[in-house]
């Protein structure tokens, strides 16, 4: 089993590196050096076993006198590692050289070396001081190029690591996407032959586990959606009694329940990612954020009146819920006529439309007043809208960022856009025949087969500095 | 857990214990589950999930389940005791009604036997159209029922839902439906066992004469074949419960003449096997085997109900995915962020006219300082170039001002040179510490923040920190 020890000065984002290769949102990560102390390991393993381990290592403080200690203790060239395990054994106890020793006993042990440098800043010869020591361990070297500031002295940089590395990467902790971390996998492999069929291995895994965690979020969300249809709220009125008030706070209540119901979905989401820390708290996502139930949400994330109607009349779901409930809803939630509308379809929101009230009489002298469920004929979309951008977010962020989460949308997008027409009119289907017979294991699997292949659909959207979607919320609202 | 109970509590127990359960990190719910799954070799997916069940530890509580069954087993009980009373009740009020005259065959198959079976009928023909896909819980009129009414109470009691807005495909619909069918079913059977029993008893210690008539001008030839009809089924098996033609004849009551003599009424009793195989084969038997039937189709539609759960689903997930393990185990605690010490009440140095200079890991290039007194120190001098540096330093100067790069950590290397510096400078020249930017920038604050932390773990006040202004004055 290969092990890769992470070594390199502090602040250069090693500890970062391990985080987002391990998917490990509890490493400390900081901006003061010398935060990690002691050296860490991260094994990765399928079903219990191992395939390699990560070592996170506090960076090198003294390489300078580590040097000229070997330098010194030198008989000829060829016994050089025993002279750096020669150091480590003498050194072990000694506080000055803690660091030190932590970093260098995993690649005594055999592990392969994992030198990280700040490509965003310049490049200084003090830094071969470390770049020998690694040489004299004798282990199969790669040097990684993270870039944590605005700077690009890549060049300085590649060009002083080719002498002492076999394979220089650029890879950058924060913003590596899935393809880029298995690329870089894959070239740990490159380091050794031995290694190779363990990272294959693990970089089958991995892609597997990526496809399982696809299609478990999907589930959640075709789930959660289901379970927000089924929703109604009932209250027992006595016969004289006015039901409107009792009726508001139903709505109300259901609303809420919903919302809540999303909220549990987007837990769950992040759960699956392994991002179980990032509380709703940790989100700042001016999107997501936005109210289930509130006219910019429903003008981002719904079809437009046409669209609806083209969607509706093609499999015939106009007739589950009425024409009425369609156009009604519809009419005022175009992405262009929003500006016009703001007022009517705030009162929209609080309306019977959303939810039909129904009172049922009953025979102990009461009535039974009833909200819902949601009849809405955008409701669905707007709810797998918010859930594909939400789980598109989470996919891709990184288990060493800690800032929040953001999004934003540009200009006037309406991310239901972006959805094939094909698959614009399986969802209908399926989310048809739940609304008007339930969810049968056959439609839930529809159900969830369209999120699924809703979630493998990159969103598109301009991409403005960062390498991740940004999404803003358009001025017009 | 021994005791094998009821899949319905069990699924009740596991729909709330997963429930309950999905709080937690999914890694560590499929870590515990998958550990169970691995050694799975059954691949009937409710098979997974109960040996699962029995497999996890958990409270060894188990509420829910123990109270659905109660409240099941009470709420059978009663329309089971329900229909037996009113079966008893109405049977022995029907067989005793017309008081003297003989009992009307006609209005008391009527009444025991067709009546309830057009409602048998109307049931199965709901079984039919929940068969068919459509919803037959909401079609289903309270007042049709008493399985109905008892679901109600069931729901109510169990603190299960089957009744929601969920439509006919949904696990849950199905399953209240034939959980309606198994109430009402209980009750017809009750009502039927009561109804025979009252029979029973009323033969036994009572003269019972049996007869027809009607107002209408019927043959009774014709009449003889409808008794006929309904006897067909026992017939052949025992023909003394079926009437002959002789019978039917000899039975046949006019108000006015009413029936006399010992023989007629003794031949008017011997009705009573038929009535009794009637209300067996057209009452007792369908009701017992639309039961069985319903019973069945409930078994199987809690096992849909156990499985077609979200919860359940993202289990069975968990059983069968393997465990790829990134290496999350590790929990170490984030350090809190150390206060950023203030950057602005730091001084900041412009002119370096009157200050020996030191430049580490040459943050500044030479032709930027026009100053004599200049020595170049790195990470890579060796021991000796540092003590001819320390040892060549005039000592004039009562300051030393070492430019370092802000952009990079301050290393305990370089910690290490400023002690010797202080030694060889003695206590009175101050130390002042300059980070600079890039190409000869001023530095960034956070990064001055940092050199001027690490450079305070000294605690040396005559060692410190100091912005950098530029080169303004040389
Ligand atoms: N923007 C950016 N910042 C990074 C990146 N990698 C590390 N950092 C930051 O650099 C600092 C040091 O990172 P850390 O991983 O703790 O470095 P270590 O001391 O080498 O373990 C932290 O403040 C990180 O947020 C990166 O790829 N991009
Ligand atoms: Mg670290």
């Amino acid at each position: 089993m290969p092990d890769f020890a992470v070594v390199g000065q502090p602040n250069k984002g090693k500890s970062s590196i391990v985080a987002t290769l391990a998917e490990n949102e509890d490493i400390a990560i900081s901006s003061k050096p010398g935060t990690t102390r002691k050296a860490t390991h991260y094994d990765f393993s399928v079903d219990g076993k191992l395939l390699y381990t990560l070592v996170d290592t506090p960076g090198f403080q003294r390489a300078n006198r580590v040097l000229q200690w070997l330098e010194a203790h030198v008989e000829d060239a060829s016994n050089r590692v025993d002279v750096v395990r020669a150091f480590v054994a003498e050194h072990r106890d000694d506080p000055k050289f803690a660091d030190e020793c932590e970093l260098l006993q995993p690649i005594l042990d055999g592990a392969g070396i994992l030198y990280v440098v700040d490509g965003s800043k310049p490049y200084g010869p003090e830094f071969e001081v470390e770049m020998q020591i690694l040489q004299w361990t004798g282990q199969p070297r790669m040097a990684l190029i993270n870039l944590i500031g605005e700077g690009d002295y890549q060049e300085q940089w590649r060009r002083a690591l080719d002498q002492y590395f076999s394979i220089v990467r650029v890879f950058n902790a924060m913003l590596a996407d899935f393809d880029t971390r298995t690329n870089l996998l894959r070239a740990f492999a490159e380091l050794n032959e031995a290694w190779r069929s363990d990272m294959e291995a693990a970089i089958k895994a991995l892609r597997s586990e990526r496809s399982r965690r696809l299609h478990r979020s999907a589930t959640e969300v075709a789930d959660a959606l289901i379970a927000c249809l089924s929703y109604t709220g009932q209250q027992f009125v006595d016969e004289g009694d006015a039901t409107d008030g009792v009726a508001q706070s139903l709505r109300n209540a259901l609303l809420q329940r919903i919302r809540e119901r999303e909220q549990r979905a987007r837990q769950q989401v992040q759960s699956i990612y392994r991002h179980d820390r990032m509380r709703a708290d940790e989100t700042d996502l001016v999107l997501l954020d936005i109210d289930l139930f509130s006219e910019e949400g429903w003008a981002l994330f719904g079809l437009s009146r046409t669209q609806l109607l083209i969607t509706g009349a093609m499999t015939g779901a106009v007739a589950g819920f009425g024409i009425d409930a369609l156009l009604g809803g519809a009419s005022l939630l175009l992405g262009t006529a929003v500006g016009a509308a703001v007022g009517s379809l705030g009162s929209w929101f609080a309306s019977d439309e959303l939810a039909k009230t129904k009172v049922l009489g009953q025979q102990l002298g009461g009535k039974l007043v009833q909200v819902g469920p949601l009849d809405a004929a955008n409701f669905p979309w707007v709810f797998l809208g918010r859930a594909w951008l939400h789980h598109d977010l989470v996919r891709e962020r990184n288990h060493a960022l800690r800032s929040v989460m953001s999004a934003q949308m540009q200009d006037q997008e309406n991310v239901m856009d972006q959805i094939p027409e094909d698959l614009r009119r399986r969802i209908a289907q399926a989310i048809g025949t739940i609304r008007k017979e339930g969810a049968s294991s056959r439609t839930r699997s529809q159900l969830q087969a369209c999120v699924e292949a809703l979630f493998q659909l990159k969103l598109e959207s301009e991409l403005a500095g960062n390498k991740r979607p940004v999404y803003e919320v358009p001025p017009a609202f | 857990m021994t005791d094998r109970q009821p899949l319905l509590a069990q699924a009740a127990d596991i729909h709330q214990w997963l429930e309950r359960d999905s709080d937690r990190a999914d890694l560590d719910r499929l870590k515990r589950d998958r550990a169970i799954g691995q050694h799975q070799t059954d691949a009937d997916p409710l098979k997974k999930v109960l040996l699962w069940w029995q497999a996890i530890e958990r409270p060894a509580s188990a509420d829910l389940g123990r109270r659905v069954l109660q409240v099941r087993r009470t709420l059978s009980g009663l329309l089971l005791a329900g229909g037996l009373l009113i079966g008893v009740g109405v049977g022995s009020l029907a067989l005793t009604f017309e008081g003297d005259y003989p009992i009307n065959l006609l209005a008391l198959l009527g009444v025991l036997v067709l009546l309830p079976f057009i409602f048998l009928l109307l049931t199965v023909m709901f079984c039919l159209l929940q068969a068919f896909g459509l919803n037959a819980m909401a079609l289903l009129p309270h007042w049709m029922s008493p399985g109905r009414w008892t679901l109600d109470l069931f729901e109510r009691y169990a603190g299960l839902q089957f009744t929601g807005f969920y439509g006919q495909a949904d696990a849950r619909s199905r399953l209240g439906f034939w959980q309606v069918v198994v109430f009402s079913q209980l009750f017809g059977v009750g009502f039927y066992i009561g109804a025979v029993l009252a029979l029973v008893v009323l033969v036994s210690v009572s003269d019972l004469a049996f007869g027809w008539s009607t107002t209408l001008a019927v043959e009774s030839s014709s009449i003889y074949s409808l008794f006929n009809m309904v006897a067909f089924p026992w017939a052949s098996l025992w023909p003394a419960a079926a009437p002959d033609a002789d019978l039917v004849e000899a039975s046949r009551i006019f108000r006015l003449a009413a029936p006399s003599g010992v023989e007629q009424v003794a031949l008017l009793g011997t009705w009573w096997k038929y009535v009794l195989m009637s209300l067996l084969i057209w009452g007792f038997l369908p009701r017992l085997l639309l039961l069985l039937f319903a019973g069945w189709r409930f078994k199987r539609a809690t096992r849909t109900y156990l499985l077609e759960h979200s919860e359940v689903t993202a289990l069975m997930d968990r059983l069968i995915s393997p465990v790829v393990d990134l290496g999350q185990q590790s929990h170490t605690p984030e350090p809190t962020e150390a206060q950023e010490s203030g950057v602005s009440d730091l001084q900041t140095a412009t002119s370096f006219a009157d200050a020996y200079i030191l430049v580490w890991n040459g943050a500044v290039s030479e032709s930027e300082l026009r100053t004599a007194d200049i020595a170049w120190l790195s990470a890579s001098s060796s021991d000796a170039e540092l003590s001819s540096v320390l040892n060549s330093l005039p000592t004039r100067y009562k300051k030393v001002v070492v430019f370092t790069k802000s952009w990079e950590p301050p290393l305990l290397e370089f910690l290490d040179v400023l002690s010797a510096l202080r030694e060889q400078v003695g206590k009175s020249c101050s130390i002042a510490v300059v980070p600079v930017g890039l190409e000869s920038r001023p530095a960034e604050s956070g990064d001055v923040s940092v050199w001027a932390r690490t450079v305070a773990q000294l605690q040396d006040p005559g060692t410190y920190v100091m912005n950098f202004g530029g080169f303004t004055d040389a």
